[in-house]
């Protein structure tokens, strides 16, 4: 089985560096594509073995899975492109946050009967082999192709299938959710910092007290007030800590974090919906390199239509 | 099982004075690791009932109510009472303490020289650490510092770092750091579940149910940092990576910092410290009141075998139980 990824940025580097990593598929199988071969990431890719190119039609013809690993709003004009291409074995998996499987699948009837799509959202730990990832299953594709996904998934981190209409919640919560631990991670190693720690160990016993509680969490039968509770002795340190979280509404910037992120989730989809999307508020190099051979949001995709 | 903890190929015996959630989480964490076998684990506590003593009688622990049995059990000893019971113990198992014993307190605020103090009057040269670790030992993903005492050698270093590496992250620092460490990962956990709980708050609200979000909730954080643990790069480049132009995540995060979430975060390591020793010097003070120290409490130290009610021998009248007296022949009760 081949793997193959239009878009070789974050989201695949760490993709393939965290299959490679749980061994589950060999580098030499897996392709990847961009117009742009100067990103750090390209260049790690090639490091690990990947085949890179140019050419996501090549990618297409050498992949049984395919991911679709590019901004939401490139994701029509590579399904224009690598339609045609498309064969009965392909798997297409979306990874574009708010990009709905019923818009995937109306552009690639164009040139298929019955297209296999499904749609995830994962997040970059899947590097470490820690990601969390959930998807949902087209209306052509069938019950294998869901267990295929979730081995490969499953190998980088947590994975399980959801219904469609929650993968915006999930994109506000545990695919932004890093940004809110990296920022909570420099925050503390400050806190430690102002109290006499130097730098590094203060970073290094941050982070290593977010994983250790999180563990706990995931490993444990008990509600997270529960365990909050049992580290919290009488009058003790703790205690006095968590008055200030609390009367900072610390809870609630991070419900207001989740929401803000499903929200604007569900906004660029709609947008992207109306078709509302400008050839301007799309990076004028990104279009350029794109251009040979694609429509935007056309029925007839024989050709360059440009729109101005 | 083939790592056990051994010193000039004597195999070690670990006892506990205390049974509670902390000796509960390391002894839990040391069998997982197989560091060291539950048979030759030892320990005390005056409450048989307690859940953690439950817990630990399971696994195979020899529990037991005199402290005394534990001393004479046990190659290393870790205090592992609160604070201000530290003294009380000391006190009573003073006289038992031998040449091999490595005592090791985990008490936040308790100094290793305020520990020194009082064994000096039994021994000529105890080997006492002191180390701030925290709960998720239990999941070997401990954060442990430790600092050595006077007549510790480098091997007695060796040895506990040897134990709490099996259970997760340790290191050596100045115990001048220590209340520091104990403000941002002795306490971390508890703000880490606090934001896990809000976390799943968050994805309740946006219609997730709930197991599912807590689970995504802490994957997130827990794959999060462990990213930043691998990586040599700044948690600021980290958080940069993830937030694309115009998209989801940076729209989150101008909420986190409109709110001062980041802030917070500093106050509640901040305060965790300065309480830390504020503790400190109450008891260097010798001023925690008989009122302070639950009443059960101090009628199950009293019963313990060997430690005796004296008349008061001083002068000074202090109300208050005389904490870090100079001559400790019993318990001297002060009314």
């Amino acid at each position: 089985m081949s793997v193959g990824f239009i878009g070789a940025g974050q989201l695949a580097h760490a993709l393939v560096k965290g299959f490679t990593a749980a061994g589950v598929i060999a580098t030499h199988r897996i392709t990847a594509s961009s117009p742009d071969t100067d990103l750090p990431t390209v260049l790690g890719l090639r490091k690990m073995g990947v085949n890179l190119t140019t050419s996501n039609k090549e990618t297409v013809n050498k992949s049984d899975v395919l991911f679709l690993a590019v901004k939401p709003h490139i994701i029509p004009f590579v399904l224009d492109e690598i339609g045609p291409d498309i064969e009965d074995r392909h798997l297409i998996v979306s990874c574009a946050a708010g990009v709905t499987i019923s818009s995937i699948e109306k552009k690639l009837l164009q040139y298929r009967s019955a297209p296999k799509v499904m749609r995830c959202m994962t997040n970059t730990p899947v590097v470490v082999k820690e990601g969390a990832t959930v998807y949902a299953t087209g209306t052509h594709a069938e019950v294998e192709d869901g267990k295929l996904l979730e081995q490969l998934m499953a190998s980088v981190g947590f994975c399980t299938e959801v219904e469609e209409d929650l993968i915006d919640a999930v994109t506000g919560l545990s695919g932004s959710g890093p940004a809110y631990a990296f920022t909570a991670l420099d925050a503390l190693a400050d806190g430690g910092v102002k109290m006499g720690l130097p730098r590094r160990l203060a970073v290094r016993l941050g982070a290593q007290a977010l994983l250790g509680a999180a563990k706990m969490l995931l490993e444990s039968e008990q509600h997270p007030g529960q365990l909050k509770d049992n580290v919290c002795s009488p009058g003790g340190a703790t205690i006095h800590a968590l008055h200030f979280l609390e009367s900072g509404g610390f809870r609630s910037l991070l419900i207001n974090a989740v929401e803000a992120s499903c929200i604007r989730t569900r906004e660029l989809q709609y947008l992207a919906d109306q078709e509302r999307i400008s050839p301007a508020a799309i990076k004028k190099t990104t279009l350029d390199k794109v251009k040979s051979g694609l429509s935007l949001f056309n029925n007839r995709g024989s050709g360059l239509k440009k729109k101005n």
